[in-house]
């Protein structure tokens, strides 16, 4: 039975029509049926039903990746030799890529293979991960994604179960002179901490994006314009205003804030980045 | 600004630190995986970019995601881009896609049979030992570092049932292929790929990181991150992990504690034969033995964390960075290039 209302149907028919084209579904039998109700879940999981956008968000659909997708999850072993061959190198080499690791590269490969293949039996149908694929993206990026995602969730786990950095934050045993120099440090780290917040939160979402992928993830120039679409140029000369201005602003809020001369201003930054007992990062504002 | 710009200046260490975070759990706000590929394939309305953009500066989860998008798309690049592919390249590839084409004519196999007769219980097991659980709270036990390597890493023939698909055999084929291509120094390299088929039967399950052999996966929660290593005859094992642990265990099942003498946490090693085992690390280190007994702590070419490691012989090695670079040498580490 179709899963696409009739009224779905009859209202975008134009743009299903082109959208089943597209697709070239004849080519692993499939009928526009599929196609049209595969349309329908990912404009109703996009929340573009209700819009006016819905024509639009047809017209954006990878249509043969969706057919494909559509076509191995049906079963047929002439697609998924399609699937095999076009992008099995890819995925492996994206999983690597994202896991920095051969051998964890490969798990995590192996083990979206087995998701898209459906190992889970439900009502005798296996259930493959590729029923989330609604064509909203080409399904290489779609499975880099998912791969990444799979990762940051190991990330997660392994930080939970060896919390390697700990060390670092560990108080140490000090005299009655070290206590009072660290009560001294911990002062200076603080307000520049507090500083460095306002100055980042002032920030638009893109800057702050940009420095994060920089300094947090360390991403190359090349990478970071890859995410944000802008040339490697930009992204440089963007990183450079961005960081000239959080300069400026967290002296700025040192100086007239906090009545620093530029020789505790110095001192901040010296002991804030030397200090490996202070915590940066939970001076900061709660990342999610 | 450059990358080295950014490691001259108090700011940019300062900047690095307060940025430093783990990644929380998805939240209601969290784009799915979809719509992070549609964002970084630039398929979003103009709209929806600039309201995922708000969440995304401030969410570590979802940067991470499209900071992994990113990469990948970046190396396949790269790799489009390189005009040669260096021996251990050609053999990172070519072992994988070895097992990788097993595991696929398994899942075809198994797949094209579904609707007219059972499948086989023994195949299927072995497809899922081929596809671990991703998340380390759930692995298999059963999975754990004993498996033997013919579970998990068989030859494509004794896989594919007759008649196989042609289009499966051409697959085959060209796996073969790619591995003859790589063939000259994989014969040199005789225990890289034995190591390789050791880490594919290990990989499964997180069993790597499960902790020693019989451990269970409440173990594996609380216990420590720890690796095994195994040369080509498996005779022994070492065990490595934090704070510089290594133990090792012979082949009458003794298990000894011993002196890395470094105190970073150890993360990947390989063993080309009994007395040879190379152990990489935190903060760019690596240890050598050559007597199967003691450690030695080898220069390395960078302070970067290490994350695996490749060996041939006591001599001939290479080694991977956190960011991907790539170290070999063969004369012990005494020179090394980046490839
Ligand atoms: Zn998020």
């Amino acid at each position: 039975m179709s899963e696409a209302p009739p009224e779905f149907v009859a209202q975008y028919a134009p743009a299903l029509a082109r959208l089943c084209k597209r697709a070239g579904g004849a080519r692993w039998n499939l009928g526009d049926e599929s196609l049209r109700d595969a349309a329908y879940r990912g404009a109703r999981a996009a929340g573009v039903l209700d819009g006016a956008s819905v024509d639009s968000f047809i017209d954006a659909i990878h249509a043969e990746d969706l057919s494909l997708a559509i076509a191995c999850q049906a079963g047929g072993s002439a697609p998924w030799e399609h699937f095999i061959t076009s992008f099995r190198p890819q995925l492996y080499a994206a999983a690597r890529a994202i896991a920095g690791d051969e051998a964890r590269g490969r798990e995590l490969a192996d083990s979206l293979w087995a998701e898209m293949y459906g190992m889970e039996v439900r009502d005798g149908r296996r259930r493959s991960i590729l029923s989330y694929f609604h064509g909203r993206s080409s399904i290489l990026t779609w499975m880099r994604a998912v791969l990444a995602q799979r990762h940051v969730d190991y990330i997660r786990a392994q930080s939970r179960i060896a919390p390697l950095d700990d060390h670092l934050e560990q108080p140490t045993g000090t005299s009655d002179d070290h206590d009072e120099e660290s009560g001294e440090r911990a002062r200076y780290v603080a307000m520049l901490g507090k500083a460095l917040d306002a100055a980042l939160k002032a920030l638009e979402p893109r800057d702050r994006m940009r420095m994060a992928y920089y300094y947090r993830h360390t991403l190359s120039l090349k990478e970071i314009g890859r995410v944000m679409n802008e040339h490697e140029s930009t992204v440089s000369r963007r990183l450079a205003r961005t960081r000239d201005y959080l300069k400026r602003e967290i002296e700025r809020t040192l100086h007239d804030g906090y009545r620093l001369s530029q020789d505790q201003i110095r001192l901040c930054y010296d002991w804030a980045a030397g200090d490996l007992q202070i915590d940066l990062s939970r001076a900061l504002p709660d990342v999610k | 600004m450059t990358p080295v710009d950014r490691d001259n200046e108090p700011l940019d260490t300062v900047l690095r630190r307060a940025m430093r975070a783990h990644p929380g759990p998805a939240t209601p706000e969290c784009a799915d995986a979809e719509t992070l590929a549609a964002y970084s394939d630039r398929s979003l309305a103009a709209a929806e970019r600039e309201r995922l953009e708000t969440h995304f500066a401030d969410c570590m989860r979802c940067q991470l995601v499209l900071a992994g998008i990113a990469r990948a798309d970046e190396s396949a690049r790269d790799a489009r881009a390189a005009s040669g592919i260096p021996w251990y390249r050609r053999w990172r590839i070519a072992i994988p896609a070895l097992a990788a084409v097993a595991a696929i004519l398994v899942f075809i196999a198994i797949r094209r049979p579904a609707n007219e007769e059972p499948q086989s219980n023994e195949v299927v097991a072995m497809a899922k030992r081929e596809a671990p659980a991703v998340e380390p709270a759930a692995p298999e036990p059963a999975a754990a570092p004993e498996m033997p390597e013919a579970a998990s890493a068989p030859a494509p023939a004794a896989l594919a049932p007759a008649p196989a698909p042609p289009a499966s055999n051409e697959i085959a084929m060209n796996e073969t292929k790619a591995q003859a291509a790589a063939a000259p120094r994989a014969q040199a390299m005789g225990a890289f790929s034995s190591q390789t088929l050791h880490r594919q039967a290990t990989a499964p399950a997180m069993s790597a990181l499960a902790g020693a052999p019989g451990a269970g996966a409440g173990a594996a929660i609380g216990g420590e991150v720890r690796v095994t290593i195994f040369p080509p005859d498996r005779s022994v094992m070492w065990i490595i992990g934090k704070n510089g642990m290594v133990q090792r265990r012979d082949a009458d099942g003794t298990m000894r504690v011993q002196q890395s003498g470094v105190s970073t946490d150890l993360v990947a090693g390989a063993s080309p034969s009994v007395s040879v085992c190379w152990i990489v690390g935190r903060s760019g280190t690596i240890l050598r033995t050559t007597d199967g007994e003691h450690w030695e702590v080898i220069g390395a070419p960078t302070t970067e964390n290490l994350t695996a490691v490749s060996a041939s012989s006591a001599h001939d090695v290479a080694i991977t960075t956190a960011g991907g670079r790539i170290f070999a040498t063969s004369d012990g580490g005494a020179t090394w290039h980046q490839q």
